[in-house]
């Protein structure tokens, strides 16, 4: 017997314990070494990170064996869903170079409404928003993996802007005509341009942008500052605050504005009326990353090993001596992997991030020109219920708060850059009832940083906690912070020169999970399978052939 | 569009262990249908229970699997009806009529409960309904008019959850209005007895069933302002409320004053509603709607109108409204809806007889405008060309 039972290790998911997949006592190689030399690979993934997982589900489901493997005690890396003690952990003692200054901060609360239990709270480093149209929520719904997870939906969309002291501060970002049909502070002069530019983003009454105005090179403030629209400066910032990107309007390239905004229109309805996004409850990354590595351990193709990872790679032609024979066997004899464990495998294709493989790739560099980033996350003991409302049951689970430039003040300073501030509520099951998850991003400025992310929630506790002191009178109270600086848009990684090892580029996760990870999971799976056909499906079910009768 | 953006779900590929599945089914379903059709034609040992509480039930099951078969549905029909005859020498013990009215709640009320699912699952079966409907019928004929009335409200969450799933569901509306129309008749019937009573027996003091609100044209009213506030383009809601303004105006005994204020208010709303979108077809209906109820020469003086304007009122409301219209078209010079409404106004203020303080160049300007209205529609709506141009030359 040579399987490790990783299903009954899965099959805990449902709960609500974090990181039900923990178990370094029933890692593989204490159970049996023989089969991991005995087997060569189809393909050896080093790191559970979404892409990878997402690949390892996917050769396993196509009959390829995979032998998946993380460095870490835990899942999802990138993704992973901690409990307070493994955040605390994490922050003591980060690995990836590009997340830096990172800090761990409890506030003093009032007696009885601080922090509750470790195992109460499932964090995750990103708040893992997908579209409803997003390409993976349909690859995963066609491979009937979505049956496992549950969406929770992004209700709310909000500007914020706590410079106007009279008006609620918390404005909702129009989504519809009829919003702004009813939005007594338009006029109808404006409420016409504004109608024409919202249907000319989702495409109808032939107001297209056309490639013109997208190639000329404006910037979304300048596109709707044009004649043709002239629209006020609060429903620009509007727009704006559906694209999740951190420029500033003036800043913006306007077809990748379009694109974004065209994507929250797109996806609005899909799942049913008033939003655009889900989130998975039990930290959303994280789930899916634990569905899909299910998803890979059933088919009996694949081996889950935590705590282990590859430190030497041996290409054949550069160890053993080569064989008379034809190019094919040769491929058959496969790549000799050293583990940390000792072990060495074979195997024919080798997939990881440069931080899992024992190999410096240049992209793998911070250059001085990627961007920063401030991240931060906020546990905060107040439900924040007013945000989650919606006009149809269920209540939201999760909300987005647009904070523009310039709206909050630190020491007579104010950001220069806009925030975005994404809400989990407690039904995502991440934190106890009657607190909330708060993530927080905002591009690198010069002057000032992570000391607005404090100004900002306390500003939005102090406002939205003093509305709704009808219900509950304990003001809201930063419970729990993690700020650290992060670096994105990096540059993807040359492929190695056999075409073997599959070295993936850096995915720093901000706001959404992007779709692009889709494509490139696929790239990889074409070049082991070749061939994109039947991705993630799920063959008939048949009885998986054991790894060592494989002939060869 | 034609399911009004409410998703449809696809259908998928049968395998063969499905297939074998369905074939049990169909057998099993077969065999419900020959039970069935034996408690119908019974035997004549059986034949006592052929309308009896087991029959109901067997029907339940039928049914649940196939609400198509109307069939079965009226011999539940049959069966209710046979279940609501007094247990008249078959009980030695009298029953009370409070009982018996309990008795006869319990099981229309089980019916509406156990029509409840099939109508999520089959909200488009006619049977269905119309049998929902029999039961409700059957409920204002059997119960006390109070009791009824509560089972005849409770429609109303029904009706609120379909609208609120398929807000323009033609057949949701008119249900809506003919659960409206019976609560109403009810309510009637109800106030009528208590003053009844309370003639009769004057000085009795707390007599039950306090008079309440007979008509809810108001609270329909408000419903339609909600429902447009959601979808401007729910042509339903428009029209109910162009229905409903006659009634809410003669219940708050609006004077002619307040009527042209309403009147007002209706159309600076409908000005609101075409800026943000005038090439919404139901919005410009309404507005033509309330234009054509107001400010149209030919009000005929036989009926009651809505609106009673003085023939310089419907002028000043017209020119009014042109003007926003005029400068709506410079923002959008191509809108047809947009220009056909123009048309139609300029029209209905051409037809009016002229006042003495108006001066001619205003209806010069008009035709002359229209001339070039009705030259944009050519080209814009080459499809209608010729009708627009034997507009212009009528003109």
């Amino acid at each position: 017997m040579c399987w490790v039972d990783v299903t009954s290790l899965l099959d805990t998911t449902t709960t609500n314990t974090p990181n039900p997949l923990v178990d370094p006592s029933r890692s593989f190689s204490a159970m049996n070494i023989e089969a991991l030399d005995q087997t060569v690979w189809d393909a050896v993934i080093a790191g559970t990170g979404l892409r990878e997982s997402l690949l390892a589900a996917a050769l396993a489901r196509a009959g390829k064996k995979v032998l998946h493997l993380d460095q870490n005690p835990y899942y999802g890396e990138e993704y992973a869903a901690l409990s307070l003690d493994e955040l605390e952990a994490w922050t003591q003692n980060v690995k990836l170079s590009h997340i830096r200054s990172v800090q761990y901060k409890t506030y003093p609360v009032p007696e009885g409404s601080g922090l509750k239990k470790s195992r109460s709270y499932t964090l995750s480093l990103s708040p893992g928003l997908l579209y409803t149209a997003s390409p993976i929520l349909s690859l995963l719904i066609k491979s009937n993996l979505h049956e496992s997870l549950e969406f929770l939906k992004v209700g709310g969309w909000f500007v914020y802007d706590a410079a106007t002291p009279l008006s609620d501060p918390l404005k909702r970002v129009p989504n519809t005509r009829e919003d702004i049909f009813n939005d007594k502070t338009l006029d109808p002069r404006t409420k016409r341009v504004v109608v024409r530019a919202l249907k000319s983003m989702v495409g109808s009454e032939g107001v297209n942008l056309g490639t013109a105005a997208t190639s000329s090179g404006l910037s979304l403030q300048q596109y709707l500052e044009q004649p043709s629209f002239r629209l006020p400066s609060s429903i620009i910032v509007a727009f704006t605050s559906l694209t999740l990107l951190h420029n500033l309007p003036s800043e913006l390239p306007l077809g990748e504005a379009e694109e974004r905004i065209k994507k929250h229109f797109d996806s609005l309805g899909r799942f049913g009326a008033g939003f655009s996004a889900v989130i998975s409850r039990y930290a959303s990354g994280s789930e899916l990353v634990q569905v899909l590595c299910r998803a890979a351990a059933v088919t009996g193709n694949a081996i889950y090993v935590l705590e282990n990872g590859i430190v030497d790679i041996q290409e054949p032609g550069s160890v053993s001596p080569p064989i008379q024979a034809l190019p094919n066997e040769s491929t058959e004899q496969g790549i000799r992997l050293s583990l940390k464990s000792g072990d060495v495998v074979r195997t024919r294709h080798v997939v990881g991030t440069a931080s899992n493989l024992p190999i410096t790739a240049p992209a793998d560099q911070i250059s001085s020109e990627s961007t920063g980033y401030w991240m931060s996350i906020y546990v905060v003991s107040s439900p924040l219920k007013q945000i989650f409302q919606t006009d149809e049951p269920p209540p939201a689970a999760g909300a987005i708060i647009y904070v523009p430039a310039g709206s909050i003040e630190v020491n007579g300073y104010s950001n220069t850059n806009p925030m975005y501030v994404v809400v989990h509520s407690s039904d995502t099951g991440e934190c106890p009832d009657g607190q909330s998850i708060l993530y927080i991003s905002m591009k690198e400025t010069s002057s000032g940083g992570a000391e607005f992310f404090d100004a900002t929630v306390k500003s939005l506790l102090q406002n939205l906690t003093s509305q709704e002191s009808g219900a509950d009178n304990t003001a809201g109270h930063i419970l729990l912070s993690v700020t650290f600086k992060t670096c994105a848009d990096l540059e993807p990684p040359d492929q190695s020169s056999s075409g073997r090892v599959h070295l993936l580029s850096r995915h720093v996760p901000m706001i959404e999970i992007p779709d692009s990870l889709v494509e490139q999971t696929m790239e990889i799976y074409e070049k082991i399978v070749g061939s994109r056909d039947a991705f993630l499906e799920k063959t008939a079910p048949q009885e998986p052939e054991p790894p060592g009768e494989k002939s060869g | 569009m034609a399911s009004h953006g409410v998703p449809r779900s696809s259908t998928t590929v049968r395998t063969p262990q499905a297939i074998q599945a369905d074939l049990l089914k169909i057998e099993a379903y077969n065999n419900l249908v020959s039970e069935v059709q034996a408690l119908r034609f019974p035997s004549v040992q059986k034949s006592k229970h052929t309308y009896s509480p087991t029959s109901l039930s067997t029907t339940s099951s039928l049914l649940t699997q196939n609400p198509e078969f109307n069939t079965i549905w009226n011999f539940r029909r049959r069966i209710v009806l046979h279940l609501l005859l007094p247990t008249s020498s078959s009980s030695p013990t009298l029953k009370d009529d409070n009982d018996q009215e309990n008795d006869k709640l319990s099981l229309l009320s089980s019916e509406l409960n156990f029509l409840f699912p099939l109508l999520q699952k089959f909200p488009k079966c006619y049977w269905i309904w119309n049998y929902r409907v029999f039961i409700l019928q059957t409920a204002s004929t059997n119960l006390s008019l109070q009791t009824a009335l509560k089972l005849w409200k409770s429609e109303m969450g029904l009706v609120n959850k379909m609208l609120s799933r398929d807000s323009r569901n033609f057949h949701g509306w008119g249900y809506r209005r003919y659960i409206v129309q019976n609560i109403e008749t009810l309510q009637k019937d109800i106030n009528k007895e208590t003053t009844k009573e309370k003639e009769e027996g004057e000085g009795e003091e707390g007599v039950d069933g306090e008079e309440e609100e007979e008509s809810l044209a108001e609270q329909e009213f408000a419903y339609t302002t909600t429902m447009y506030g959601k979808d401007l383009s729910n042509f339903s809601a428009w029209h109910n409320r162009s229905k409903l303004i006659p009634r809410v105006l003669s219940e708050r005994g609006a004077t002619i004053e307040e009527r042209r204020t309403f009147l007002d208010g209706e159309l600076g709303e409908m000005q609101t509603a075409v800026y943000t979108d005038p090439y919404d077809q139901s919005i410009q209906l309404y507005n033509h709607w309330l234009l054509l109820e107001s400010c149209s020469s030919k009000q005929t003086t036989s009926t009651s109108p809505v609106f009673s304007l003085t023939n310089s009122q419907k002028l000043e409301t017209l020119s009014r409204t042109l003007e926003w219209m005029r400068e709506l078209l410079d923002e959008e010079p191509d809108c047809r809806l947009l220009l056909e409404e123009m048309i139609f106004v300029g029209s209905l203020f051409r037809d009016l007889d002229e006042t003495e303080e108006e001066e001619d160049v205003d209806r010069e300007e008009i035709k002359r405008d229209m001339q070039s209205w009705l030259e944009k529609l050519m080209e814009v709506d080459p499809m209608r060309g010729g009708r627009w141009r034997e507009m212009q030359e009528k003109l």
